[in-house]
């Protein structure tokens, strides 16, 4: 059954134009372009999904998920959360939904992160021993024992990034919209992140939509994936599929001895700055291109991976684009 | 309800308790009443403005600095800030409106600041013979009142004019324009005591007065219980026009929200 449920949603923005002759009269009557940010996007997911919501920069992720969590009004669409319409911000409805965006503060900065704790059970109406219970039980997923009593102002990011999240899930929500919960954290903040999701939706069979620009957090946590581009949906399916049928391309990282030129025969995407070397060959290809670089040049270090998921976005939207 | 403020009164409480030291500073530095009371007893040496002698004065511009200390609020700069760069996003995502924790966070920084005024005032009132006072427990609980509707009316117009932050970008400029008409018509600049009789009419009727003259008046005993009651009750229908205004703004505000900057 689904659990979100969005049809024909779009989503626009007017800007002022700028660069125009001013007066009183553009002072009082200014004049108004409309951005769609959002297009007739059509999309439902099942209780205890997890799916990646991925695009480039401006595509609409987060347009989405803010007026999926009631925080904007659709221009046009119908949207269901929970049975309930968003932006009618209904208590029972907020009580059930949270949004963590990666960049956004809303704990109190000069105060130890407990404090805001008790703003948000304040605000939730949450009972003394379900908060105490709750905290409990964020306090261990994310290991936040040495943490909540000091100043917020005092906290590293990875640090404060976990107090926002535990903050963000206090009257534990049912339906999880996470924008860029990882963004900027360091490596082992984004495992400790990942494993308090996977955690936090077994424990309580939530259903989650993620957003990210970090491959690993789609591919640890999402089994399906849709991607966004230009405010329209290019992709929905599972997150197997895409990747494994847009991960034909291997990127291969070399770090040579010295800044001799490197030529490999058949391959036409090399670039060289300095003695960093950067391939692009097939995956049939990967192999032997890495064994005629280590044969015939001093390599100092050398790496293969798959495309950023830029890249395999970009090449997705693409496709669908000319579909 | 009751429980939601009971908590975040607590926290409220606490914040302004960080910022104690700030709110010592402000309170050194609230000059304005002591210039204006300057003034009036530089023109009370030459002349009598409106029968009045130099202890009124004195007895209305300090109670004036203790009202300031205990009703002024700032909650606009709040809303601006909030609005115009899509931090209320992350407010409307809780099942309470925003509303709430601002008004506890300027109840809580008035509350420490107000503390420190209104036990001057009162030592003052005690050992100064001629000091004005409420005179009866009652007029002392109007004075209560008049501070209390003097808050919520400083708070309801700048959350009015904070609602304004969903289609202008300059409301903190807009508002200025309004609390400047608000200094001469709430009492700040000239005691309504001295102002001509339909200058005075008007001043009572707006929402400016009870900002100021009237807690003012309660304060140092200066007008009957009867008077009291008459401009509370002005005081009150203002609250209830700024609260509808204000709750009119705030859903026509939202649809509208664009949440830009994240």
């Amino acid at each position: 059954m689904s659990v979100i449920a969005v049809r024909e949603l779009s989503r626009h923005y007017r800007v002022r134009i700028s660069g125009e002759r001013s007066g009183p009269r553009r002072l009082l009557r200014p004049r108004l372009s409309t951005v769609p940010a959002v297009q007739d996007v059509s999309f439902a997911v099942d209780a205890g999904e997890i799916v990646g919501f991925v695009g480039p920069n401006g595509a609409g992720k987060t347009t989405v998920l803010k007026c999926l969590s009631g925080v904007l009004h659709p221009t046009s669409g119908a949207i269901d959360v929970l049975g309930f319409t968003p932006h009618q911000r209904q208590r029972d409805f907020l009580k059930r939904i949270t949004l963590v965006m990666g960049q956004r503060n809303q704990l109190l900065w000069d105060l130890p992160a407990w404090d805001s704790f008790l703003a948000n059970q304040a605000i939730y109406s949450i009972g003394a021993a379900e908060f105490r219970a709750t905290t409990d039980e964020l306090t261990e997923l994310l290991s936040l024992g040495s943490v909540l009593h000091k100043p917020v102002r005092q906290l590293s990011l990875g640090e404060r990034a976990r107090c926002e999240l535990a903050a963000a899930m206090l009257h534990r929500p049912a339906v999880l919209f996470l924008d860029e919960p990882t963004l900027g954290l360091d490596f082992d903040a984004q495992d400790a992140v990942r494993s308090f999701v996977r955690d936090y939706v077994r424990r309580h069979a939530a259903t989650v939509l993620l957003t990210s620009h970090y491959l690993d957090d789609i591919t640890s946590l999402a089994s399906r994936v849709l991607i966004i581009g230009s405010g329209r949906i290019a992709y929905d399916g599972a997150l197997g599929d895409l990747v494994g049928f847009e991960h034909e391309e291997r990127v291969l990282t070399v770090q040579m001895e010295t800044a001799e030129p490197v030529t490999v025969p058949g391959v036409d995407s090399l670039r060289q700055d300095g003695t960093t070397v950067v391939i692009r060959a097939s995956r049939a290809e990967a192999s032997a291109v890495a064994a005629h670089i280590l044969n015939h040049y001093p390599v100092r270090d050398i790496s293969i991976a798959g495309p950023p998921l830029d890249d395999v976005l970009r090449k997705k939207i693409t496709k669908a684009a000319r579909a | 309800m009751w429980r939601t403020y009971r908590g975040l009164m607590t926290v409220s409480w606490r914040e302004a308790m960080a910022f104690r030291a700030g709110l010592v500073v402000y309170l050194l530095s609230t000059v304005f009443p002591f210039l204006m009371m300057g003034v009036w007893l530089t023109i009370t040496r030459q002349t009598d403005p409106a029968g009045l002698d130099a202890g009124y004065f004195i007895s209305y511009y300090t109670a004036a600095a203790v009202v300031n200390q205990l009703t002024s609020v700032w909650v606009i700069a709040t809303w601006d800030d909030e609005i115009r760069t899509g931090q209320l996003s992350t407010r409307l995502l809780r099942p309470r409106d925003p509303v709430h924790q601002f008004l506890c966070q300027e109840a809580c920084r008035r509350a420490l600041a107000g503390a420190i005024g209104i036990t001057a005032l009162i030592v003052i009132q005690v050992t100064v013979p001629d000091f004005g006072q409420p005179r009866s427990i009652g007029a002392a609980a109007l004075a209560v009142l008049s501070v209390l509707a003097a808050f919520a009316l400083n708070f309801l117009m700048q959350c009015v004019f904070g609602m304004l932050a969903f289609w202008l970008t300059m409301v903190r400029r807009v508002y200025g324009v309004w609390i400047g008409i608000g200094f001469f018509l709430s009492g700040w600049v000239a005691p309504l005591d001295t102002l001509p009789d339909g200058v005075r009419a008007i001043a009572e009727l707006s929402p400016f007065a009870a900002t100021l003259a009237t807690p003012v008046y309660t304060l140092t005993g200066t007008i009957s219980g009867a008077e009291s009651l008459r401009l509370l009750g002005v005081a009150a229908i203002w609250i209830v026009i700024l609260l509808v205004l204000y709750r009119a703004l705030w859903f026509a505000g939202l649809r509208r929200f664009d949440a830009v900057g994240s």
